[in-house]
């Protein structure tokens, strides 16, 4: 059989998520490959981990999907015990502590994006390793490398919400469009302060 | 997958790496060739493929080389067209230099010769030699990738040869040479159930045609079609029916 | 601890049917016809119930003694297990996969022994979303190598009634990993009454093979509907999965997807949705040879209580018309000794045991 049926999946990918005044907006490709096959072409890698924090994943998606499945199980359990919506920090922690105890066998580089009443919109990148650092802006996948450029020339902290959406749906634009494994359509996640705080999907 | 820990320097940490250079593929495909008192068959079925993947349902594998003698090949593809060609440019060497076209068993024995001259970077090739000799008379001769020749009435190779060849062993010696010593076929047979008669063009035509139609049902190299090139005295003419396409 | 075995041994403890083993996967052995619950004196009963097992299949032991001997040995006199436990007894197996012989059999293959091959399931498989459920087909050719190992296999496997799994991969991992989720399904049924889900099924088969890290090798397309409408799940080895409207697995699911791509479209008529799976998977037939036979289309409707299985739904390789017959004639083969051994007919009674 060929070589890319048995192959592990991964998600070659585009990720971005930045803070702006407010709240977070993370964007995402929508392609999965295994080697020159577009498995899925309509992939969602945003993932929920609670109603106002989501992780953007690359790597193998079997690894990513098992953290993400792990880390909102505790996240929801802690929100049960503690009647109050999990911190994005407490978030990334959760996800980090897997991808650092796991990182010999799992190949899973995760960016951390949400809104809470302590520090407000957050983003937290979790490279392959497990390291764990706080960004206002942070890109990641193997799209990433081709917008360094643009997102240190153009990234500005503090934008409007709907210039910081524009922001990522550009950066995103211009990875896909340069990297032969991101592609598809950009899918945005944006988490805002608001009294009932919830996600809009794009 | 990438495996990556937090100093990681996999082209130091592996040893060495190996590559492999590999030039051939095995393309599939399926002869068989009987002969008999004053004919030869011999057939191939047409599906050529690599992997899990066809690349036609319409490429026959027995090539006529002149007007008593045909070559089955299969294999790896590339092989057999270089091999086929030096052969044509051989046969017509020898056709200027000694003024009368070759006998089957010249064309045989140039054959293995050709096979051995690449003893070391082989054709992956197997071989199958169909014909009349000086009398009129059918012979097959079936090759190994380097040269060994073998002199037989019958043969079957290619992908399927191994599923096919036990059969022709206990119905085709039964048939051909029921009055030999050395019967491997008829071992155990009571002398009753050994045919008395030689085997008939038709017979043989009738097993080549059962052979493929079996072979297609468990082997997903050989399936589409079959040709059939048909020696005698006369001349040579060919059949074909369709197999099982998936 | 002793507590007795009347906690050992629930009083409507689960007499499961004695079920010959299926010669696939690695298990030889038999499925244990009991099962205990409990925590004391948990071996020793176990033991006892095992002794008693064998005795049952041999001697034939009534069920009531069996289950009162067990008990009485269980309640404090204590079991050597050593002494009583014959040559037929074998050690319970522990839970899950045997790795015995792992060790061995890396030893074998450093020395050069060739593994034998597993059947896989070069396959064609695939399912798609259409205005009322679902739709899953499969072809039915089985491989191991270039060789056709099953002509006519089932890759459709049932989950629950509203769910049906395609497997495509090894067939044995394929095999038994929806058999597993099938009856762990069940059990939720059981235990909540409610219809389960699709998204559950999908969790426990993702889970199962995330844990064996992509060595069970089963790739799945999952269907079915429930209260929240129609899904598809592609499960892969390593335990990754995409939810789509339509899915194609296997070697042949290129040449699936293919069609899929060209002709799928949102709220399909059930006819449409049909004729799509059948030209998808006759496709992957045709043109993938690790796929081959016939079509099966399982249709699941959300106005059905059960999936319907059409197999074979339509036949694509067909078997060629064989002209000779190459039976051997009777007396073909040569009788070289004859010798009569006279039967012995016994005739004995045998009357029922009081109970």
């Amino acid at each position: 059989m060929a070589d890319w049926l048995t192959a592990e999946h991964s998600t070659g990918t585009s990720l971005v998520a930045a803070e702006f005044d407010g709240g977070v907006v993370i964007g995402a490709d929508s392609r999965t490959t295994t080697g020159a096959y577009v498995a899925n072409r309509v992939t969602d890698k945003l993932t929920r981990l609670s109603d106002q924090i989501y992780c953007c994943r690359s790597g193998s998606a079997a690894d990513t999907q098992a953290i993400a499945d792990i880390a909102a199980y505790h996240l929801e359990f802690q929100e049960i015990e503690t009647g109050q919506p999990p911190l994005v920090n407490v978030a990334a922690k959760v996800v980090q502590d897997i991808c650092y105890n796991y990182r010999d066998q799992m190949s899973a580089g995760m960016i951390i994006g949400g809104w809470d009443v302590r520090k407000g919109g957050q983003v937290y990148a979790i490279p392959i390793g497990g390291m764990i650092v706080r960004q206002a802006i942070a890109i990641g996948g193997s799209g990433s490398s081709y917008i360094y450029g643009f997102v240190d020339a153009q990234f500005k902290e503090g934008m409007q919400k709907e210039d910081c959406v524009e922001f990522v749906k550009k950066c995103l634009g211009l990875a896909i469009s340069r990297d032969g494994s991101s592609g598809g359509v950009i899918r945005v996640v944006l988490q805002e302060h608001r009294k009932y705080p919830d996600m809009v999907k794009q | 997958m990438i495996k990556t820990t937090r100093f990681s320097y996999p082209e130091v940490e592996n040893g060495p790496m190996q590559r492999h250079f590999s030039p051939y593929t095995d393309n599939g495909g399926t002869i068989v060739a009987i002969a008999g008192k004053g004919f030869a068959v011999i057939a191939s079925d047409t599906r050529l493929s690599s992997g899990f993947s066809i690349y036609t349902r319409e490429q026959p594998k027995v090539q006529q080389l002149n007007d008593w003698t045909i070559l089955g090949c299969s294999g790896c593809w590339c092989d057999v067209l270089t091999l086929k060609r030096l052969m044509e440019a051989r046969i017509k060497l020898y056709r200027h230099e000694h003024n009368r076209a070759m006998s089957t068993g010249a064309i045989a024995q140039m054959l293995s010769t050709m096979l051995y001259y690449k003893r070391f970077f082989p054709y992956y090739v197997s071989n199958v030699l169909a014909g009349l000799d000086e009398e009129g008379n059918g012979v097959v001769y079936s090759y190994d990738p380097v040269g060994h020749c073998e002199k037989s009435t019958f043969h079957a190779g290619g992908s399927s040869g191994a599923l096919i060849q036990p059969f022709l062993d206990s119905r085709v010696r039964a048939l051909i040479q029921p009055f030999l010593d050395s019967r491997i076929g008829n071992k155990n047979l009571t002398p009753d159930a050994i045919p008395k008669e030689p085997l008939t063009l038709d017979e043989a035509l009738r097993v080549v045609k059962d052979t493929f139609i079996s072979a297609a049902e468990r082997d997903i190299y050989t399936g589409d079609g079959v040709l059939i090139k048909i020696v005698t005295p006369e001349g040579v003419r060919e059949e074909s029916f369709p197999l099982r396409h998936d | 601890m002793n507590k007795g075995a009347a906690e050992a041994l629930p009083p409507n403890f689960s007499w499961l049917p004695f079920t010959s083993c299926p010669l696939i996967g690695q298990s030889l052995e038999p499925i244990r016809p009991f099962h205990l619950m409990g925590t004391s004196n948990f071996e020793k009963a176990y033991y006892t119930l095992e002794l008693h097992f064998s005795a049952l299949v041999f001697r034939e032991v009534s069920l009531e003694k069996l289950i009162s001997g067990s008990l009485s040995e269980g309640a404090g006199v204590p079991v050597d297990i050593n002494t009583s436990m014959s040559s037929l007894l074998v050690e319970p197996p522990a839970a899950g996969f045997s790795f015995r012989n792992t060790n061995r059999n890396l030893a074998l293959e450093a020395h050069g022994f060739v593994a034998p091959k597993a059947v896989k399931t070069g396959t064609t498989i695939a399912g798609l979303i259409y205005k009322d459920g679902v739709v899953l087909g499969a072809d039915t050719r089985a491989t191991a190598g270039n060789i056709v190992a099953d002509k006519n296999c089932e890759k459709i496997h049932r989950i629950a009634p509203r769910i049906y799994c395609c497997g495509a991969g090894t067939a044995a991992d394929t095999e038994m990993t929806t058999r597993s989720i099938e009856s762990q399904i069940e059990l939720l049924h059981l235990n909540t009454g409610r219809e389960i889900p699709v998204v559950a099924a999908n969790r426990l088969l993702k889970q199962q093979l995330f844990r064996y890290q992509g060595h069970i090798g089963a790739a799945l397309v999952l269907g079915g509907v429930d209260r929240n409408g129609s899904h598809i799940y592609c499960i892969y080895p390593h335990g990754s999965t995409d939810k789509l409207p339509f899915a194609t697995m296997g070697s042949g699911s290129l040449a699936a997807m293919a069609v899929m791509e060209s002709r799928w479209k949102p709220e399909l008529e059930l006819d449409d949705a049909i004729d799509i799976m059948r030209e998808a998977i006759t496709a992957g037939i045709t043109n993938d040879l690790g796929s081959g036979s016939n079509v099966d289309v399982m249709v699941i409707s959300k106005d059905e209580p059960k999936g319907k299985l059409a197999r074979p739904f339509r036949q694509v390789g067909i078997r060629g018309q064989r002209q000779g017959d190459y039976g051997f004639k009777r007396g073909a083969t040569a009788v070289l000794e004859t010798r009569v051994v006279p039967l012995q007919i016994v005739d004995e009674q045998v009357e029922a045991m009081e109970t």
